[in-house]
């Protein structure tokens, strides 16, 4: 019984769980192979029944791709139907292909195309009348079929509604481990689904602008948060005619003007964040990390029995500049440098970031003066990287940026 | 087979598979048997695959989801009244459940609001408030986007919502704190549909009630006058029957009407003076309207502004909510046809009444959005605003001022909303006093809630940029908008007391009199004894709600338990005389509020936590934040009314004090204008009636002192400037060393 919560799960059971175990699965199911201690070669039934898939699956592929969608989809389960409405011979078959093709057609976080799935079963058949029928797992193929299209409905993050529950109800009754496997979805999934403190939106946005804005709201804590999204089309030297989506703060806009000029910033990148299925890359302006030096050794902490108790505090009311209410470093001040903004653009492109840099240098003057270096290496081909040596002679072929040094990027 | 799905019923794999799994921390539904009931049993099966049998044609898809929507439609149910039923001690745990909107009503319904809240929020509400009327271009707007069709029936063109699709609307008519908009909705719905599609005939409901939806006609209801005030039966307008019988004219002058001058309709209240022929009738019930027009009762008339000798006086603004363009009404002889008459002869009473205090919960709808609107700009504010190198929102203070304003608002939102809630999931509902609680509690949190948010701003909360003084005056005249904060209290208390009054009539009767009833007055002194002890649960609230909020609730069965032993004694000791006991009342009343909101956030986080609602973990905060609020607060009141000596000496000297300044008519204190006492010397003082307090310079300083022991003295005046106030009724003794 405790395998069917979970049935994807490979678990080393004990004998004695084995043995019941044999005892509560049908045996075409035993001898699917999925079990580790009983690992026996596919019977002729299990071969015949997946080369039925492949076989139904054909009502989806004979779709044109461009077609593929959520209305293509439900006409595909009414041709299934129309053939065979009384007996619906093969649908279990037809069930698991109709779940390989969820993803193609698109509709994987769609909740009516999987009630239309389930509605597939027959009603009232499988429905189990007495207690032994409960315990022994009432047609077991058709059930682990209906766990299965729950599972693919928890894989895609799709909470079952109430709906959902008739309809289990109308095909395997109350008393069954799809609905079991329901309910507890409907227990916990609306629990997890707020969980998260930094939400997304379910369904993303198609604008990669807006996808953009939301991964640099994600990454940035503070609260005063700005992004602006530029258009390169504004810019006269700009080659990549782009978006870029930028995010600036005031604290970090604060940093810039009091940035020293014989100091460089770098832009370093790409990294890599994800929004659900989308990879997104993005660049971050920063400076070098402040040297350590003034700071001293580090003071041996005070044993406790001479810990100071002395209310020694400054009153703000007498005292011009408490000590306790001294400037606290901003939450862009890092150990490794300051962050001064962040970016993701529509190509990732060198030329796209220098297009970054001028849309920024408009309101932070400071930037326009600074010497700024590029460190930009590609994610997916990490060996590769573009050296400062050879963006240097890219720049002088563009005419955009002149240097005299080659490990210095100046834009003016 | 029958046998053996009995058995399988008690074995523990049962129980595992059981429908509790989804339900178990949810509160009790008892309304929904479909996912109880059904199962591997007989009906529900047959059920199924009788649906299969009967209908196989047809897409099987559409009939479940057919069945799903009757099964969904959740029937209404039997609820008692909750704070009547407090004041018996009884506790009803269901209403912890936070009865729940369907997705597929709420989705409905936000069809309705959204265009709504999208025209309001264009509306400003400080040019409201400084041109003093709502600008007819803003009614066109809202009145086109439907904001006045809400609780009219479909047959007369209305939209047929329920409470919360109503509360839901005048929240968004009030959003941006245009207030004066939510409470002219509030009134047009309440007061004027209301009562005509409650009492009026249908002939005057198929003509008038259309003309409300489509917002061609505005009504107002005419109660009060400048000298009744509370009293309503006090009343001087009065009517009577023509010479002809034909007709009635009403004459007098009704004040504080709401939005005159754009009114088309009046639905004004009369006292009848038995004026006209006097007949004799065979029919019993033409003689007793008859009858009652003798007996001077009230009626509730419809009188049209075009009639002749109907006037709208001048305008009498209030200090807020100036778009309601509030003035007086002059009626003099206005002929008006005999079915202009609303319900029967002698209702009118009834009628006002009831329009005034059925739904006045509305009102915490109106006030909502403005504090959530002041609530949202403090903590902008505070997240961007620097001070000491620090954003503002560090400082405890400011974190304490913005939570205790955050939790106040829950609490109200939670209020407003289950009260709606419960009258729409109950059969007869009888929510009046949770509608008051509402009402009274609105009033109280709100300068609260502003007060705590100006102190964030410092000294830019009193300048005029910022929005504070229109929320404030717009919040006090909300205060006293219908009849005021101090009548639903005492609403509140003194049908709650009425009501356990009614129900405990022979327990009373038998302490009252403990000479012929030994027994029963031994009894009651045995378990006064264990007052103090602690309470005894009996309806273990705590297994309403999510585990996580156990412990409040079982403190809040301890509040109810104290609200129900100051209940029983204040009516037991005071018995007829509670009528006359105001501040009892007053703090009963306010006990009742706070249990009521208790029950209301406590139901509203649990059930968020329990499905996993956006921002939980906020609700659950703030409703613990807000429990402890009101535990502390109920708390001391049971203290302050249980301690019964302590309370009388307080009472006494509040009586004092009181009756001292209403005998002087004045602050009471003697001041300049009393001969100075250096020429009186003590003597003077010792004269003098009453308490009060002379300043007297003191030449060094702990030299004088107060003697109390009557031994005359002597009190001397210098040029020093130490002024100490003395009471006099002491002696003042002066000693020299």
């Amino acid at each position: 019984m405790f395998s069917m919560v979970a049935p994807q799960r490979r678990v080393l059971y004990p004998a004695w769980r084995l043995t019941r175990r044999a005892f509560h699965r049908a045996p075409t199911v035993f001898a699917v192979g999925k079990d580790v201690f009983s690992w026996r070669p596919p019977s002729d039934l299990t071969l015949r029944q997946d080369a039925e898939v492949v076989r139904k699956t054909a009502y989806f592929d004979e779709v044109k791709k461009d077609l593929r969608d959520k209305n293509a989809f439900r006409h595909a389960i009414g041709s299934f139907l129309a053939r065979d409405n009384v007996r619906r011979a093969g649908h279990v078959e037809f069930i698991y292909a109709a779940l390989k093709r969820v993803q193609a057609f698109g509709v994987h976080k769609d909740l009516e195309t999987y009630k239309d799935i389930m509605n597939i079963f027959p009603k009232g058949r499988f429905v189990a009348h007495n207690m032994w029928q409960v315990e022994f797992m009432h047609y077991p193929r058709h059930q682990e079929c209906g766990l299965d299209v729950l599972c693919e409905m928890e894989k895609h993050g799709v909470v079952p509604d109430f709906e959902m529950y008739h309809i289990v109800l109308n095909i395997f009754g109350e008393r069954s481990i799809v609905m079991r496997k329901l309910k507890r979805m409907n227990y916990w999934f609306p629990k997890f689904r707020n969980a998260n403190p930094y939400p997304i939106p379910f369904f993303l946005p198609n604008d990669p602008t807006e996808k953009a804005r939301l991964a640099l709201e994600r990454m940035c804590p503070d609260v005063r948060k700005e992004v602006t999204v530029f258009q390169t089309e504004d810019i006269s030297e700009a080659l990549d005619k782009t978006w870029i989506a930028s995010l600036m703060c005031p604290d970090q806009r604060k940093l810039i003007s009091e940035h020293v000029s014989d100091k460089p910033l770098y832009v370093d990148g790409e990294y890599s964040v994800h929004l659900r299925e989308e990879f997104l890359k993005y660049f971050i302006l920063r400076d070098e990390p402040q040297e350590l030096l003034d700071a001293g050794p580090t003071p041996a902490p005070e044993p406790y029995y001479e810990l100071d108790c002395r209310p020694d505090w400054d009153l703000f009311f007498k005292v011009e500049n408490p000590k306790e209410y001294a400037p606290l470093p901003t939450l862009h001040e890092q150990e490794d440098g300051n962050i001064l903004a962040i970016c993701i653009t529509g190509t990732s492109s060198q030329d796209s970031l220098r297009s970054w840099l001028s849309c920024l240098a408009r309101t932070n003057p400071r930037i326009a003066q600074v010497p700024i270096h590029f460190r930009i290496r590609s994610i997916q081909m990490d060996t590769e990287i573009i050296t400062e040596e050879q963006a240097a002679r890219e720049n002088e072929a563009s005419g955009f940026i002149s240097t005299k040094k080659y490990d210095d990027v100046l834009i003016h | 087979m029958q046998a053996a799905v009995r058995r399988t019923r008690l074995r523990p794999l049962q129980s595992l598979l059981s429908s509790r799994t989804i339900l178990h921390h949810h509160p009790p539904q008892n309304n929904t048997p479909a996912f109880a009931d059904c199962g591997a049993r007989g009906v529900a099966i047959e059920t199924a695959v009788g649906v299969r049998i009967s209908q196989q044609k047809n897409d099987e898809f559409a009939i479940i989801k057919e069945k799903t929507r009757q099964l969904l439609e959740r029937p209404k149910k039997h609820r008692d009244p909750f704070i009547k039923n407090l004041f018996l001690k009884k506790i009803d745990p269901t209403i912890l459940e936070y009865p729940e909107v369907r997705q597929d009503e709420m989705d409905e319904l936000m069809n309705q609001v959204e265009p709504i809240a999208n025209r309001v929020k264009e509306v400003d509400p400080e040019k409201i408030d400084k041109n003093g009327a709502i600008t007819e271009d803003v009614l066109t707007g809202v009145r086109n986007s439907g904001g006045f069709v809400h609780r009219i029936p479909r047959t007369h063109r209305g939209n047929d919502l329920n409470m919360v699709g109503y509360t839901a609307v005048v929240e968004a008519l009030s959003l941006e704190g245009n207030m004066s908009l939510g409470a002219l909705a509030y009134t047009m719905g309440s007061w004027s549909a209301r009562t005509l599609e409650k009492h009026g005939t249908e002939e005057q409901k198929a003509f008038y009630l259309p003309m409300i939806a489509t917002g061609e006609a505005a009504f107002s209801l005419c109660v009060s006058e400048e000298k009744t005030g509370s009293n309503v039966a006090a009343m001087q307008t009065s009517v009577r029957l023509g010479e002809d019988n034909r007709g009635y004219l009403i004459k007098g002058k009704k004040s504080w009407v709401i939005n005159a001058p754009n009114t088309d309709y009046f639905i004004v209240i009369a006292k009848h003076q038995g004026l006209g022929e006097d007949v004799k009738y065979s029919d019993p019930e033409r003689q007793f309207h008859q009858d009652k027009r003798k007996t001077g009762s009230m009626s509730a008339f419809i009188v049209p502004k075009k009639a002749p000798g109907v006037t709208v006086g001048q305008l009498k603004p209030f200090i807020g909510l100036r778009g309601l363009q509030v003035s007086e009404l002059i009626l003099d002889d206005v002929p008006i046809p005999l079915d202009y008459l609303i319900g029967k002869t002698g209702d009118g009473f009834g009628i006002a009444m009831e329009a005034v205090s059925m739904e006045r919960h509305v009102m915490g709808a109106v006030l909502l959005p403005l504090l959530k609107k002041l609530i949202d700009q403090a903590a902008k504010y505070v997240s961007d605003r620097h001070v000491f190198n620090r954003p503002l929102s560090d400082f405890h203070m400011i974190r304490d001022k913005l939570t205790e304003a955050a939790y106040l608002v829950y609490a109200l939102e939670s209020m407003t909303y289950l009260t709606s809630l419960l009258i729409d999931t109950t059969i007869k509902p009888e929510f009046d006093l949770e509608s008051a609680a509402v009402r009274a509690f609105a009033a109280d949190i709100a300068p609260r809630v502003v007060r705590n948010l100006m102190e964030i701003y410092g000294a830019s909360g009193v300048t005029h940029d910022r929005s504070f003084d229109q929320a404030l005056r717009d919040i006090l005249t909300f205060s006293d908008i219908d009849g005021g904060t101090d009548v639903a209290r005492l609403y509140i208390a003194l049908s709650g007391y009425q009501y356990a009054g009614l129900a405990q009539l022979s327990d009373i009767q038998k302490l009252s009199n403990p000479f012929a009833h030994p027994q029963a007055a031994l009894r009651r002194s045995l378990q006064s004894l264990g007052i103090k002890r602690a309470a005894k649960r009996t309806v273990y609230l705590d297994d309403y709600v999510h585990p996580t909020l156990q412990n409040f609730a079982y403190m809040l069965e301890t509040c109810c338990t104290e609200f129900g032993q100051c209940a029983e004694g204040l009516l037991y000791e005071y018995n007829k005389d509670l009528v006359n006991r105001q501040v009892e009342l007053k703090q009963t009343a306010e006990m009742a509020t706070l249990i009521y909101a208790s029950f209301a956030v406590l139901g509203r986080c649990s059930r968020a936590y329990c499905v996993g609602m956006k921002h939980n973990k906020q609700e659950m905060n703030l409703a613990a934040l807000f429990f402890y609020y009101a535990k502390r607060r109920i708390h001391s009141i049971w203290e302050e009314i249980g301690s019964g000596p302590d309370v009388k000496g307080r009472e006494s000297m509040m009586h004092e004090a009181a009756v001292h300044m209403v005998t002087e008519r004045s602050y009471g204190w003697v001041n300049s204008d009393s001969e100075p006492i250096s020429e009186s010397r003590f003597g003077a003082v010792e004269s003098r009636a009453g308490p009060c307090v002379e300043y007297i310079r003191d030449p060094t300083p702990g030299v004088t002192r107060i003697d109390d022991s009557g031994d005359s003295g002597v009190c001397s005046e210098s040029e020093s400037t130490n002024l100490i106030p003395i009471r006099l009724g002491a002696r003042i003794v002066k000693t020299f060393p």
